[in-house]
């Protein structure tokens, strides 16, 4: 199996080939992360279709000595920022989380089955929460996150952190709050 | 434990190891996180869909890639559907061939493809956004084919240094009855008004050459001997070989409020000092700035190429992205006229906002090739700002930060009540150069003429050392950066291409005034400057001055720079004084004018960058300076006749203007008897 950089490469040479293997091995995740942030299929798919033809046109500014996949993350939320700009939503460019009342969201939401962890990551800011998601459902190192959202890799891993540990006080408290509810 | 949340957790007890003690409940809330993680299924038509659209742009590009190929049956493909192509392609992936080994073939235009109309601006979704009033009206779309450069083939090209390009602000405030500010009037705005013999001797063979020549001229007003040095600014290019580089050009256009102002109005100040324009052309009577500016940005639209990239980011109180920085070969140019002239201002002016967006638009470009691509924003506004920030400085910080990673500034503004102080500030910054629009079709002849070399900048950071045991410099005429000067050296920070005439090169000449108690000996003059691709350059020439008795000009580029720059201090010291006579305390002490007989055309002091706006001011001229005026009038007709430049005749008529004008203020020399009691 040819990795990222050999793709690039060869893409780059003219390789259609390759550089449909490239679009095939990220469609579905890039998908996925705008989808995230927008809960609208067709927005998402809109979206989807302008990262890949970015892709396509700026694949020879690409330095080939970095990871690939950071970058391609790099152009999805540059995308989804300035949909949300052009939309003015300018208190929540970085995600649709507080956006609240959609329809869309709703019924998405009810077929997720979200459950609490919606809860947490309405009391995490914007960019807490697109760290979190990255990491535990994109899987991302933090190393990745890093270059996508322009921060360090030691300030990406303080904001999870943070993040978790203010989710964990709130579980500690709810629980607590339960317990002595039970006791009265 | 999961292999992947014993990572996590063991990164996060690295940062505080506290967290171990609630290990249990973080394993709970990971499990919990990556269980609830949705399933979300992507529509796999969507996902054939764009691998074929994708494949047919590389297909494009491929084309654009090789632009000499073997013709194959191209005709029949060029009219086949997507459909027919992603067959082609499945099929090609089936095969094993690879898309442009299928397309080799024989001689193709360069071509993009499909054009797409990739405006997002909604006017109605901002109306709705921020409640305000607006009504949308389409007016005809403009197509103003491009002359190709104004007759400059086979002239060598000049070079004129950035900042001002023009001295429109100060000339229209005189016609207007205003008194302008002194920064209204600068040397470098005025030289670029003019064409200067550079005193070219020997061929030039670098990107730059300077050329020195020398001037002793008696001052018109004391008499007394002043001595001067004019670098001439010399290339190697030519007009025919001069093709500037592609560009990712980005458009930040002020869509506030105040651009609704009418071009036959005259705003000056906040304090509502609003007169009407009478000696404004028929041509854009009624029009407002906002339709001025569209007009003026679709004529520059017919200047690019389909391999430039364009963006446009609109702002008011907000910024708004109303077109990416896509090729302008994609682009429906036709559609972008259209939106670009419907557009209708709206709300506060924040530049900052504006700014921030348009240079986010460079990110999508990643890193560029600086020998293939010019990356510049073009700045289009009244700079009238009412909200966010008016400190000039974060704005400055903008471009400045801009210019380290490569992306100059092109200010332009709209109309005459620019505020040039401002204005003086952003052209100091690398790379940037600043025009005014008075009226659309005037600014598209300039597009016409200079469009190429404004968006190209040559040489930057140029520095020139003055060693002499005689001779130090006083001032420099011809540069922004002129308040820099220490006595040995001028630094300007870039230089742009510059139209040529009949040997004379449009602005291109910076003049130092010296020094000196002993007028003869030796200058060396040693200049280092950078070049586009980062090389440092620079020579060492000495210049040897004889001694000699009266006037005496080298040649007369030096003659007619040193004129322009005594009608510029002439210029400031008047607007100083004048406007210093209107805040003495009363009763008026006798005021020591800055332009006197015993002293001549004296330097000014460096001229102070005001705030924002300041209170218009009705044009005068008192006593004493309508009679400095006069005598240099009678020095300026004189070295009209001279020089034979008919272009001086608009600052002479300036000179008249000013001369007939009735003394609005009481001069303190010449008392007034104002007592109109009967």
């Amino acid at each position: 199996m040819q990795t990222d950089q050999e793709l690039i490469s060869l893409s780059l040479k003219g390789d259609s080939l390759a550089f449909s293997s490239l679009y095939n091995s990220y469609v579905e995740k890039i998908y996925r992360f705008v989808f995230y942030k927008t809960m609208h299929k067709e927005t998402a798919e809109d979206l989807t279709s302008q990262i890949f033809i970015k892709v396509y046109e700026k694949l020879k500014t690409f330095d080939q000595s970095q990871a690939f996949q950071p970058w391609l993350y790099q152009i999805a939320r540059n995308t989804v920022i300035d949909f949300y700009r052009a939309r003015h939503e300018h208190a929540n460019i970085e995600d649709f989380w507080h956006l609240s009342g959609a329809d869309e969201q709703a019924k998405q939401e009810q077929q997720w089955d979200l459950g609490r962890v919606k809860e947490y990551l309405q009391k995490l800011s914007a960019e807490q929460r697109e760290i979190v998601l990255l990491r535990l459902w994109e899987g991302l190192s933090y190393q990745e996150i890093a270059t996508i959202m322009h921060k360090s890799e030691a300030s990406c891993k303080m904001s999870f952190s943070r993040a978790l540990t203010k989710i964990k006080s709130e579980v500690l408290l709810s629980i607590l709050l339960l317990l002595f509810t039970n006791l009265k | 434990m999961n292999e992947e949340y014993k990572n996590i957790l063991e990164e996060l007890y690295n940062l505080d190891p506290k967290l171990k003690a609630y290990e249990d409940e973080l394993l709970k809330l990971l499990a919990e996180f990556v269980s609830k993680k949705p399933e979300i299924k992507i529509d796999q038509n969507f996902v054939k869909e764009l691998q074929q659209k994708l494949m047919l742009r590389f297909e494009n590009k491929s084309k654009s890639m090789v632009i000499k190929r073997t013709w194959f049956a191209w005709s029949a493909i060029g009219s086949v559907s997507m459909a027919a192509l992603a067959i082609l392609f499945f099929w090609a992936q089936g095969s094993n061939l690879s898309w442009p080994s299928l397309l080799n073939g024989p001689e193709r235009e360069l071509a993009f493809g499909e054009v797409t109309d990739d405006w997002q601006f909604d006017m109605m979704l901002a109306e709705d956004e921020s409640s305000r009033m607006m009504m949308k009206t389409a007016a005809p779309a403009m197509n103003m084919a491009y002359d190709g450069g104004g007759g400059m083939a086979q002239e060598s090209l000049g070079l004129a240094v950035g900042g001002s390009k023009d001295i429109n602000s100060f000339r229209e405030n005189i016609k207007n009855n205003y008194l302008p500010l002194a920064s209204a009037i600068t040397a470098e705005g005025l030289f670029y008004d003019y064409y200067f013999d550079t005193g070219k001797t020997q061929a030039c063979e670098k990107t730059f050459c300077p050329s020195y020549n020398y001037a002793i001229s008696k001052d018109p007003i004391s008499g007394k001997e002043d001595y001067y040095l004019a670098v001439g600014l010399n290339s190697n290019l030519k007009a025919e070989d001069f093709e500037r580089k592609k560009l990712n050009l980005v458009v930040v256009l002020d869509v506030s409020g105040s651009m609704g102002s009418s071009f036959d109005q005259y705003y000056y100040d906040s304090f509502g000092n609003q007169k009407l324009n009478s000696a404004w052309s028929e041509e854009d009577a009624g029009k407002s700035k906002m339709k001025v500016a569209s007009e003026s940005l679709v004529a520059m639209l017919d200047h690019l190429n389909p391999d430039d990239r364009l963006g446009i980011v609109l702002f008011d109180d907000q910024s708004y992205l109303a077109k990416p920085l896509n090729y302008v070969g994609q682009t429906d140019m036709a559609a972008l006229r259209q939106h670009i002239l419907d557009l209708q201002e709206m709300g506060g002016t924040n530049m900052e906002a504006g700014l921030q967006e348009g240079s986010a638009l460079f990110d999508d470009v990643g890193e560029v090739n600086l020998n293939e691509y010019e990356n510049r924003v073009i700045f289009l506004t009244d700079a009238m700002p009412n909200t966010g920030s008016i400190d000039e400085n974060d704005l400055l910080w903008q471009f400045t930060e801009n210019a380290e990673n490569n992306i100059f500034t092109t200010f332009i503004g709209i109309g005459v009540d620019f505020n040039s102080d401002l204005v003086e500030a952003i052209s100091k910054v690398k790379g940037a150069n600043y025009y005014s629009v008075q009226s659309s079709s005037q600014f598209k002849t300039r597009l016409d003429e200079e469009f190429e070399f404004m968006v190209t900048p040559l040489i930057f950071d140029l520095k020139l050392n003055l060693q002499s045991d005689n001779f130090q410099i006083e001032k420099v005429y011809g540069s922004p950066e002129a308040d820099l000067a220490t006595g040995e050296l001028m630094s300007v920070k870039t230089l742009f291409p510059s139209k040529t005439e009949g040997g004379e090169s449009k602005g291109g000449i910076v003049l130092l005034k010296l020094k000196t108690t002993n007028p003869q000996g030796v200058i060396k003059l040693s200049t280092t400057y950078q070049t586009r691709d980062g090389q440092t350059d620079g020579q060492i020439l000495d210049v040897v001055i004889g001694a000699r008795n009266g006037e005496y000009y080298e040649n007369d580029g030096i003659r007619k720079a040193v004129l322009l720059a005594r009608y510029v201090d002439l210029m400031q010291n008047w607007i100083l004084d004048e406007r210093s006579i209107l805040e003495l305390p009363q009763p008026m002490p006798l005021p020591v004018y800055r332009v006197n007989y015993e002293d001549g055309i004296k330097c000014p002091p460096f001229i102070e960058f005001s705030p924002w706006e300041q209170s218009s001011v009705p044009l005068s001229v008192n006593v004493h300076y309508q009679e400095m005026m006069n005598k240099f009038k009678t020095y300026f007709q004189s070295e009209f006749s001279a020089l034979d430049d008919d272009t001086l005749n608009q600052d002479l008529e300036i000179l008249n203007r000013l001369i007939s004008e009735v003394n609005n203020f009481p001069d303190p020399l010449f008392p007034m008897d104002d007592w109109s009691g009967r």
